[in-house]
């Protein structure tokens, strides 16, 4: 995790399933900034509990008037979000 | 071929199922994109019988049968729990914007989508869901 006053990057990679999602809820929780870049270039796979975590964190960051920003999803993962619609909710980067 | 492995009702035993899809996919030759479906479909159709199919504090075991076919894996979810028959459930509305979304109940439909078959019957006191994915495209 890299930080600033308001801009933040979080590094997740390998797998966010069923046992690994609550250990990124909790960093997530632990963020302050008004920007959080979640870079998911190294992340190869999410299950239904990954993107629960990342619409969990969406909403909130939204409801307090910050952004959160997926960047360099890899295909694999950007078909998932394809298939469940986030890839349209979500704020995406390359 | 076929390969069995039978679960406890704990998601702690989930990377003992992990680690059997990447061994069959190696073993077996299977294509990365069919391996992606059967992972994120298992996990989500599995973790869901962890959670849900016993009573809470009751331990039980998830059975899951994988067989390769001429032209598909067939895989079979078994447990002795709750009747419970997830092909109909609703389909979830991936067009609802982020504040209109609950948080959750994705699982089964990624499940779905991921695979070309879902069939639920209930035998024997037993939940039994077949997910079959094609491994030849048309």
């Amino acid at each position: 995790m890299q930080s600033s006053e308001n801009r933040c990057v979080v590094r997740t990679a390998g797998r966010l399933d069923t046992n690994t999602a609550p250990d990124l809820e909790q960093v997530l929780q632990e963020v302050t900034a008004s920007e959080v870049i979640l870079d998911c270039s190294a992340l190869e796979y999410v299950s239904s509990a990954g993107l629960r975590v990342i619409l969990a964190t969406h909403k909130r960051m939204a409801g307090e008037g910050k952004t959160l920003t997926l960047q360099g999803v890899r295909p694999e993962v950007r078909s998932v979000l394809d298939m469940t619609g986030f890839s349209r909710i979500l704020h995406l980067a390359e | 071929m076929r390969r069995e492995i039978t679960l406890q009702n704990n998601t702690q035993e989930l990377p003992r199922l992990v680690a059997l899809i990447e061994a069959l996919e190696r073993d077996w030759a299977i294509p990365p994109e069919v391996a992606y479906a059967l992972q994120l479909a298992l996990e989500e159709v599995v973790v869901n019988a962890m959670h849900y199919a016993y009573p809470s504090g009751e331990r039980g075991e998830i059975t899951v049968r994988i067989e390769r076919q001429e032209e598909s894996i067939c895989c079979t979810v078994e447990d002795a729990g709750i009747p419970f028959d997830p092909t109909r459930t609703p389909a979830a509305n991936i067009d609802l914007e982020a504040e209109e979304r609950a948080i959750g109940g994705l699982g089964i439909h990624l499940a779905r989508a991921v695979m070309d078959q879902m069939s639920y019957c209930r035998q024997e006191g037993r939940n039994q869901l077949k997910l079959i994915k094609k491994t030849i495209r048309e």
